[in-house]
């Protein structure tokens, strides 16, 4: 049992990490219809970003968190316009190699600016520990769950209430029928881009002190999040949270009960039995397709 | 015809492109050899990826050995170049490397690389191309016992090291259960296939074998299993990266057992990276500051000069299979023919004895394997400690 | 019209003598070695083309084919002793096979879906490639594998089988694409209800684009492990199926000559970016986002467009498929 409650904790941490990766990742295909092949970067940038402000400039983790994502904001815009929005309305393949070439463009920049090596990037939390029950984590552990729950709760309020939030659920639904209702799309896909990157930043700020952080972190996050994003549905924000904690508990259960083998596996497979299933994801509906 | 011609423009463009990039490139290599061209040393190692760190730490010995061996006027009148080529620690990256070297920059003599891996892979490329390797690192057991007459390696094997440390953890402390946790590699097998036997042997017990992968983060599912099994001791069979957090997460987790591991965890990255979860570890090491040979005392001392910070053992090795190299080469004299040149090199390296290097001395035996001896010692605070041998 | 060909065959006779004499005119090795890989990727490139190109499925999922050739041959040679020819036959069986398996539970994906399946689908490959220890080897990879032929020693060698191959195929998907089955597939990617009320058998065409692709994919791949005579699962990430990708787009999709510039292109593109050094993969990034901003259509579509501009004819607006 309390191995049972370990892993259950364990798979919590993967997958609010998954969580908010993937979010992005979907809100940016739903609202501008394109996928980021650059995601992955965005998060691996934003924890080097997280890293400077905490470690280099020695501020407080907090003050370090809400900052990265603050800047990475900017960097979600700046991204928008200079990459997106040549990049929209044009054919899948060249999305592709558009989005690709940032990625490629990201990761090799970060190599050369921040060097390869892994860095530690310590944080108040990660030498206090939480034993209970027979389980044991560090603060900072609790920390991802905690703030990944929040950020998630404020997304939810800002997409249901907030006017930019309807704006956003309305270019999702039909971005030229939103544009024809005096739906300033521009202003939409900067509003979405900027909260994609500052969801991304604040993943790689509160996964940075767990692990360690380099450019090649953001090579296994984006594999991991397309299964997420693809389980959710693409384009579904509520599925994107739901999935993220399905594949992190499913990740941690399969080591513990299964093989550790097979960890990397699981994302796959749950990616193509989806796919095959029901691409629409586990809250899709199916779509007839209009001539 | 609509598009006749543009057709055909475009296939004479194609034609003539081919041809002109085919005349450049042959051009450039046609160019004549100057007499006193230096001498050419490929390098093959991890400069980024996962194992950058160590890699650089390599990268740094080559660098100074090269330049003190070209401040005392270079070998037999001509200095020496280092061309390093990064394998990011994949195996197809690494044949990519050991195919350019060998062939594109005709190298005399390639050192490298990290990990076992990557050595196995590529060293049938030296093979092929008939040119001498040292490998200065990588411990798994078959690079050397794979009948390639052009592998030298001047450290102890994973099963010289790892037996090694069994005897000494067995003897020494009075460990009933334990556990391993390794890297899904040849390094990381050839580990658990000599400590898992030896431990049987004693009577003991072997509770958990995990593995992990390459670049993998978050070990807290395999350690949760691990502790579940209460093991006395746990081995760390992995790289420094790794490892740390191996180390770090098992802290997190309250698994308090005599951690163990291998090479890579005795170096100051590790203890750097561990941020202080590494207290107590024991692990074996090929290279220590705190000895008397003058050799290790200029080495320490020119390698604090240059970098700012005192060597470890991955900058050691790779030093000292540069002089290794020197020795061979100025042996091996002149040779205009690079064919014959690198067979001269091979056949010196055969015949080193007894060359006096910052890990001890070098003979190589008929598998090309140095007989190397290893220290074992324990981390205390961010220090470590000699157990083995004794009375240093 | 009698020119056209003579034409054509005057400029592939061209080709065919400037192949055959480069390794003479190039003795250096590692450019020997550079013209090999751009044979293989020659075949993966115009073999992924029939896939995206011409057919209009959108795959990231082609580095497995790749690798289950590589694989398959490695084994049947290495494991049980079978002569490099066969284990060749093997390996394009097989992954022809995967391709069937590819195809056929993807039929009724479009668009971003596909190209996520098909991803997905890479990565299972891969990663079963790294697990299944006891067939694989895991990361530890397969050495020793059987050269192409005792004779084959250099890499000139190599390039004298290889680069016929590489033309034989291409000359082979040039008649597939101007046959009646490729007229069903590009008008599968021009539209695909339109085609189905044409009476084309959807998934009939789309499996056997995926399952042709594969079986050329699968003989690069047994090409390959003959050649390096080692294999390991990270010769094929998803990272080497964009890269194919990245090919067969930069060239020109959905043209025969497209993919071949596009994959000689891109690997000496790459080496002569070496002397950039550690700037090498920043600039190729940038260098990939501007050509596909500025060139939707690759290199062919713009030298298509830029030729009809200097000799004042009218753009032709679907890609020609000669």
């Amino acid at each position: 049992m309390q191995n049972f409650i370990q892993q259950v904790m364990n798979g919590l941490v993967l997958g609010s990490v998954y969580a908010l990766i993937a979010l992005g990742l979907t809100m940016i295909y739903g609202v501008l219809g394109l996928i980021n092949w650059a995601h992955g970067e965005v998060y691996m940038v934003g924890a080097f970003v997280g890293y400077i402000l905490a470690v280099r400039m020695g501020l407080h983790y907090f003050v370090a968190l809400v900052g990265a994502m603050l800047i990475m904001a900017v960097f979600g815009i700046v991204v928008e316009r200079v990459v997106f929005l040549p990049l929209r309305g044009r054919p899948n393949m060249n999305v592709i190699i558009g989005t690709l070439g940032l990625s490629v463009f990201l990761l090799d920049g970060a190599n050369l600016t921040m060097g390869p090596d892994p860095v530690r990037f310590p944080s108040i939390y990660t030498d206090q520990f939480i034993r209970i029950l027979g389980i044991s984590f560090t603060v900072q552990r609790l920390l991802v769950v905690v703030v990944t729950l929040v950020l998630i709760a404020v997304l939810r309020l800002f997409i249901k209430n907030h006017k930019l939030g309807k704006a956003m659920r309305a270019c999702s639904q039909d971005l030229q029928a939103a544009s024809l209702m005096g739906i300033e799309i521009n202003h939409v896909a900067m509003i979405t881009a900027a909260i994609a990157a500052s969801l991304a930043a604040a993943a790689g700020t509160l996964i940075g002190p767990i692990f360690l952080v380099n450019p090649q972190m953001s090579i296994a996050a984006v594999g991991k999040a397309f299964a997420v994003t693809i389980l959710g549905g693409l384009g579904n924000v509520e599925g994107a949270v739901v999935a993220g904690f399905t594949l992190g508990l499913a990740e941690s259960l399969t080591v513990a009960y299964i093989s550790s083998y097979l960890k990397e596996i699981v994302a796959f497979a749950i990616l193509i039995t989806t796919l095959i299933l029901n691409p629409e994801g586990i809250f899709g509906k199916h779509s007839v397709e209009k001539v | 015809m609509i598009g006749t011609k543009t057709r055909a423009l475009v296939a004479l463009l194609l034609v003539a492109s081919v041809l002109v990039s085919g005349l450049l490139v042959a051009g450039c290599s046609k160019a004549e050899k100057t007499e006193k061209e230096p001498i050419k040393i490929g390098v093959i190692g991890p400069f980024t990826g996962p194992n950058a760190k160590p890699g650089g730490r390599m990268r740094e010995g080559i660098e100074l050995a090269v330049e003190e061996i070209n401040a005392k006027g270079g070998i037999n009148g001509r200095k020496i170049v280092a061309i390093f080529e990064d394998d990011a620690s994949q195996p197809a990256q690494s044949v990519a490397a050991a195919e350019k070297l060998t062939t594109r920059d005709e190298v005399l003599l390639v050192i490298g690389a990290y990990n076992s891996a990557c050595v196995l892979a590529h060293m049938k490329v030296t093979e092929r191309e008939k040119t001498p390797q040292i490998n200065p690192i990588a411990v798994a057991t078959a690079i050397t016992e794979s009948g390639n007459k052009y592998m030298f390696r001047n450290c102890a094997t994973n099963p010289m090291q790892v037996s090694q440390l069994a005897d000494y953890v067995l003897k020494n402390f009075n460990f009933q259960k334990f556990a391993m946790l390794f890297e899904n590699t040849d390094y990381g097998r050839g580990i658990a296939e000599v400590f898992g036997p030896s431990v049987k042997r004693a009577g003991k017990q072997v509770v958990a074998e995990e593995t992990y992968n390459i670049g993998d983060t978050d070990f807290y599912s395999q350690l949760t299993k691990i502790k579940n099994l209460g093991p006395d001791a746990l081995l760390i069979g992995g790289n420094l990266t790794e490892g740390s957090q191996i180390a770090r997460q098992a802290r997190e987790l309250g698994l308090n057992v005599q951690l163990l591991g291998l090479g890579g965890l005795s170096s100051p990255e590790f203890d750097q990276l561990c941020d202080g979860a590494n207290e107590g570890l024991i692990c074996t090491s090929y290279f220590e500051l705190a000895t008397d040979d003058p050799l290790v005392k200029k080495f320490v001392e020119a390698y604090q000069k240059k970098f700012g910070k005192p060597p470890e053992m991955f900058a050691a090795a790779a030093y000292e299979a540069v002089y290794i190299a020197e020795e061979a080469i100025k042996k091996a004299g002149e040779h205009k023919n690079l064919a014959e040149w690198r067979q001269a090199v091979r056949d010196a390296l055969a015949n080193i004895k007894d060359l006096p290097g910052v890990q001890g001395p070098t003979t190589f035996d008929e598998k090309g394997q140095a007989d190397k001896k290893v220290y074992i010692v324990q981390w205390k605070n961010h220090e470590k400690v000699i157990l083995y041998p004794t009375g240093k | 019209m009698k020119n056209n060909r003579l034409f054509k065959i005057l400029v592939l006779i061209c080709i065919l003598v400037a192949a055959a004499l480069y390794p003479i005119v190039v003795q250096r090795g590692y450019y020997q070695h550079l013209a090999v890989m751009g044979c293989i990727y020659s075949l993966l490139a115009s073999s992924l083309n029939l896939i995206v190109g011409y057919t209009g499925q959108l795959s990231l999922g082609h580095a497995a084919f790749y690798g289950v050739g590589a694989y398959t041959s490695a084994l049947l040679t290495l494991r049980l002793g079978w002569p490099v020819w066969a284990g060749m036959l093997g390996a394009t069986v097989l992954a022809g096979v995967f391709g069937v398996l590819l195809g056929t539970p993807t039929l009724r994906l479009k668009g971003s879906y596909l190209v996520i399946a098909t991803l997905g689908f890479g990565e299972i490959v891969r990663l079963v490639l790294l697990n299944w220890m006891s067939l694989t080897r895991g990361p530890m990879g397969l050495t020793g594998i059987t050269r192409l032929a005792p004779w084959a020693v250099t890499k000139a060698h190599y390039f004298w089988v290889y680069f016929p191959i590489a033309v034989v195929v291409v000359m082979l998907l040039n008649q597939l694409v101007n046959s009646r089955t490729g007229r069903a597939l590009k008008a599968i990617r021009e539209d695909q209800v339109a085609a189905e009320v044409m009476g084309i058998n959807l998934a009939f065409y789309k499996v056997l684009a995926f399952t042709v692709g594969a079986v050329i994919a699968g003989l690069a791949g047994s090409l390959y492990v003959h050649y390096v005579t080692f294999v390991s699962p990270d010769s094929f990430p998803v990272a080497e199926s964009i890269q194919i990708l990245v090919m067969v787009i930069v060239g020109g999709m959905g043209t025969i000559a497209g993919p071949i510039i596009g994959a000689f292109g891109i690997v000496f593109l790459l080496e002569t970016m070496r002397a950039l050094a550690e700037y090498r993969m920043v600039i190729y990034g940038i260098t990939l986002f501007v050509v596909i901003v500025l060139m939707p259509d690759g290199l062919m579509g713009a030298v298509r467009r830029v030729s009809s501009i200097l000799l004042q004819r009218g753009v032709r607006h679907a890609p020609a498929g000669d």
